[in-house]
């Protein structure tokens, strides 16, 4: 379903790797140029105070993506539009540093995306000293006034401001991730890229870290790009859902309904391949095979070698993203609920 | 919301007094564990010490030719028959107290070896930092003229580079200019260390996600360099020129022994040695021991001061 | 059959430190039947690990059990010489490790490295030997095993790594299987193989599991009993369904309440308010009542593993009689 308001547009979004051997072993072992497609023609919206979920696997370009949508990457082909700019055409700057002020990001690994040496206080000012937000006047915001926004920050993601000067190795991960979160909410973003946040988390932390979120998001009105592999994290977070294979998507949907009625192969299989801690006793089908090599995908659908439901067409012919999943079968062959 | 506060870290509360941080110090704890580190770094402190206060310890100034009595030159150290009470170690050829010379020879190839040093790792970490974060031509180039350099010995490159500025300057500003012409020749003999620990560690830190957030914001490349990435590779920095000291010291010696370093109006501890070596096999050999074994203390102190270091931080240096 | 396989009693590992010794586990006491598949569960700095290394004799100083027997089979193992240590490893105790890439020698070909192992526990000849390693990649499912077989690690992929590996571990046929995370590092849906893998595997050839892992979900598909470590001692202890169902311990209760699930979309997730305490600051009494809802001031005292049917809690909560009763299971 089309986005009524949209605050971010992907359209044909791609992105190319070389991988090539350097040039000359190419020239001796006679080898062509490799590349490696990391996403190929990614097509969504979404929309203002949503969460919109993306799952996938490894090699399903995840990452590739997160780091496009916030302008950490340029795209091969297609566009990124923030509110309607797009960053990789824009060059002015004054447009290009107010895009910048309104996407975040925060990282999975919470011991490597804090700078070591610098203190907790001046991490979280970061932001707010480049972006000089909102103070009602023209001027620079005062050191009283940064310290001032710092501690409030820390408040406001369940630290103290006496943690200000203390030095990240002298945190937890889960207090860590916070101190990302506080960074992140700085200089009053609009729209947030998570990119598997708790994944490097203790359960009980990542509850707190994931209420956290959820908190905040209510109070300050943002939107969340919610980028995982655990299902259970994206049942809990997301209103939409996203499934990613192999740079493609393969479905986009409502997450009720994506769960309770999955219409692609993959998607069914990906859900029946969570461990069942409710032990209903479900009868599963483990998915065989691995996900496949980006550099050298299969021809056709990228899923069939895997796919139980696989036809003659989709060793052939890719399918094309149509009416929110992209798959040969869909519309002919009406699945029933996949999972309890 | 304490509903969602983060758990407190009682204990570390308690770890910030200035007292409890030098105790619970790693790097202090593992100084004092070896007697041999310990050693070496009283030495280094009474020796830095020396240099530093010559001016008012030193009996008297060896630069000044109006105490300079030729009629005492060569005269044995004061604890040997034949010896003047005035001169605790001897004089030299020129009438000089050699102590004096010593301890000024001491200063002076001190201040050589740290601005060279300095110098050196001013350049070296800075072409370091544009090879690793940049990459591409930028890294291939410098990276080339460092392995080019690199064949040859550091001590030739001083010497050419010595060689090359005397030539070119006026012989009359050159004893002036001898201080900057040593520390330049020296110092950019030495660069290529810092220069490739410091690519290495960049490359390593330019992916690591708190940079990328600071990409996020819109940094200039140049301000992530400077703020963010240096002081995550300044680790290994400290250990090179911890060495480097000792090696630009030697090298100042050794340049001053073959005659092309400083003049012996103001004499360092090598051209006290070259001095002292003339007079060797006519009997007067406290002119090249005294300053030698100086030498020798200092270089070997400050060398392992800098193995310590380099083991101390190795576990962090990942 | 006559008693446990593994029999753990009041295990305790120290770490000594500058500034004294930290006791990393605490009196750590449970059993392994012969072919039941225990998984022992816990958050990071719990001691699972610690456990499973303790037990296999793969401790490293300074860390050294400072007390507490460790039984394979009746006899003591947790005071051997090295020596002998290292024939019970690998002959009737096998390892399975989280990170298949440092688990496999990548110098060595893959049919090599199983050869050799099948060798040195097997008095039998190389032909044979070479002969059951290709039974056993196929067993653990690698297609046409003849032809991979002289492959190096890293021509496999990150699934099929952790397949050898868990051939590896098996090929000497031991009693007991040691398996710390096997699958973490691998994607969801190559998870779920891998654990069907090592249950059906392990039933097939009659070994023994101790499965360690922070996910409670492949506890819950895998395992028969369950064992839940907090801040290095044993919090609860029971049989899987019921623990899961119906936790006992206060700190389960918490754990299970927070892990989001795929069924139905919660409002909240349930925290637990702060976080387990590091090694140096241990609380006295039971190390849980700080963050406990339901703590009293019975808690103060440290709770033993309590005894409720065949299940245990180290929980005053569960105290029925005025002596509390000390269970060994």
């Amino acid at each position: 379903m089309k986005a009524a308001d949209p605050i971010v547009e992907v359209h044909g979004l791609g992105r190319v790797f070389d991988v090539s051997s350097p040039w000359v072993s190419r020239l001796i072992d006679g080898e062509p140029r490799r590349t490696l497609t990391a996403v190929d023609g990614l097509d969504f919206a979404i929309e203002r105070g949503e969460t919109f979920g993306l799952v996938g696997e490894s090699g399903a370009g995840k990452s590739t993506l997160a780091r496009m949508v916030v302008g950490l990457l340029e795209p091969s082909q297609g566009q990124v539009m923030i509110d309607g700019v797009d960053l990789a055409q824009t060059r002015d700057r004054p447009t290009r540093r107010a895009v910048r002020r309104r996407i975040q990001m925060i990282f999975q690994d919470p011991f490597a995306s804090l700078n070591p040496r610098w203190r907790v206080g001046d991490i979280i000012a970061e932001p707010v000293r480049v972006f000089r937000p909102r103070d009602g006047g023209a001027g620079r915001l005062g050191r009283r006034a940064i310290a001032a926004r710092v501690d409030e920050l820390l408040e406001l993601v369940g630290l103290h401001s006496a943690d200000a000067p203390k030095f990240p190795h002298e945190f937890s991960g889960g207090q860590r991730q916070r101190i990302a979160i506080a960074r992140a909410i700085a200089a009053h973003p609009d729209f947030i890229v998570c990119d598997e946040p708790t994944s490097a988390l203790d359960v009980s932390i990542q509850a707190q870290i994931l209420n956290l979120m959820r908190d905040l998001q209510e109070r300050l009105g943002l939107t969340y790009l919610l980028i995982t592999h655990n299902l259970a994290v994206v049942r809990f977070m997301a209103t939409r859902v996203g499934v990613m294979y192999l740079g493609r998507l393969v479905e986009i949907g409502e997450t009720d309904a994506l769960f309770a009625r999955p219409r692609h192969p993959y998607t069914r299989m990906l859900l029946d391949a969570v461990p069942d801690l409710s032990m209903s006793g479900r009868a599963r089908t483990p998915i065989g095979g691995e996900p496949p090599n980006p550099i050298d995908p299969p021809p056709g659908c990228p899923f069939h070698p895997r796919c139980p439901k696989a036809i003659a067409i989709c060793k052939s012919e890719r399918p094309l993203f149509g009416d929110n999943v992209a798959c040969h079968l869909a519309g002919a062959d009406e699945p029933g609920p996949a999972a309890e | 919301m304490s509903e969602i506060a983060a758990p407190r870290n009682s204990a570390s509360e308690s770890e910030r007094t200035l007292i409890g941080r030098l105790k619970d110090n790693d790097l202090l704890a593992s100084f004092l564990s070896s007697k041999v580190t310990v050693a070496a770094g009283i030495v280094t402190i009474i020796l830095f010490l020396a240099a530093l206060l010559a001016p008012w310890i030193a009996p008297t100034d060896p630069f000044n030719p109006a105490t300079n009595y030729l009629s005492d030159s060569l005269d044995p150290p004061s604890f040997i028959a034949g010896g003047d009470p005035r001169f605790l170690l001897g004089t030299d050829d020129q009438g000089r107290d050699l102590m004096s010379a010593i301890l000024y020879g001491l200063r002076v190839s001190l201040a050589i070896g740290f601005c060279s040093v300095a110098l050196g790792a001013l350049i070296g970490v800075s072409l370091g930092l544009i090879a690793g974060y940049a990459g591409g031509w930028a890294d291939s180039v410098i990276m080339r003229i460092a392995d080019v350099q690199l064949t040859f010995p550091a001590i030739l490159i001083a010497l050419l580079l010595d060689g090359v500025a005397h030539a070119l300057l006026k012989p009359a500003s050159r004893d002036e200019s001898a201080f900057a012409v040593l520390v330049l020749s020296i110092g950019l003999s030495f660069w290529v260390q810092y220069a490739r620990t410091v690519r290495a560690s960049t490359m390593v830190e330019k992916n690591r996600d708190y940079v990328l957030a600071a990409r996020l914001i819109g940094l200039s490349h140049g301000r992530i360099l400077i703020s963010h990435v240096l002081p995550n590779v300044m680790g290994p920095v400290m250990v090179i020129a911890t060495i480097n000291l000792a090696l630009a010291i030697i090298t100042e010696a050794t340049l001053s022994f073959l005659g092309v370093g400083l003049p012996p109006t103001q004499p360092s501890l090598g051209t006290l040695i070259r001095i002292g070596q003339n007079y060797l096999f006519s009997g007067e050999w406290w002119i090249v021991t005294f300053p030698s074994l100086t030498l020798a203390a200092l270089v070997l102190a400050v060398n392992l001061l800098g193995d310590w270091l380099r083991d101390a931080l190795n576990p962090r240096l990942k | 059959m006559t008693g446990p396989l593994l029999s753990v009693r009041d295990l305790r590992v120290e770490f000594a430190t500058r500034k004294g010794a930290l006791t990393a586990l605490d009196g750590v006491s449970f059993d392994i039947a012969p072919g039941e598949v225990l998984g022992v569960v816990g958050e990071s700095g719990a001691g699972k690990s610690l456990t499973g290394l303790a037990v296999i004799g793969l401790l490293d100083a300074p860390g050294r059990i400072d007390g507490g027997e460790i039984r394979l089979d009746g006899e003591r193992i947790d005071n051997l010489p090295p020596a002998r240590m290292r024939l019970i490893r690998g002959r009737r105790i096998g390892i399975i490790f989280q990170d298949p890439l440092t688990s496999l020698n990548p110098l060595m070909r893959i049919g090599d490295q199983l050869t050799e192992t099948i060798l040195a526990h097997k008095p039998i000849g190389r032909r044979q030997a070479r002969a059951q390693a290709i039974a056993w990649l196929s067993e653990v499912g690698i297609p046409s095993p003849e032809n991979r077989v002289d492959g190096y690690p890293h021509e496999f992929s990150g699934g099929m790594r952790q397949r050898v590996v868990i051939a590896l571990a098996l090929c000497a046929e031991p009693q007991l299987v040691i398996a710390d995370e096997p699958t973490t590092a691998l994607d969801v849906s190559v998870q779920a193989q891998i654990i069907s893998l090592l249950k059906n595997l392990t039933r097939r050839h009659g070994a023994a599991v101790m499965l360690i892992t922070h996910d409670m979900g492949v506890i819950a598909e895998t395992a028969d009993r369950v064992a839940v470590m907090y801040a290095g001692r044993i919090a609860e202890i029971g049989e899987v369904h019921e623990l899961i169902r119906n936790p006992m311990h206060p700190y389960t209760q918490g754990l299970m309440a927070a892990i989001p699930t795929l069924a139905v979309r919660a409002r909240r997730l349930m925290q637990i308010p702060g976080a387990m305490p590091r090694l140096s600051a241990i609380p006295r009494g039971c190390a849980f009542a700080p963050r406990c809802p339901q703590a009293f001031e019975r808690c103060a005292e440290r709770p033993p593993l309590i005894a409720v049917g065949d299940r245990g809690a180290a929980c005053w909560l569960y105290d029925r009689s005025p002596a509390a009763t000390d269970i060994r299971n």
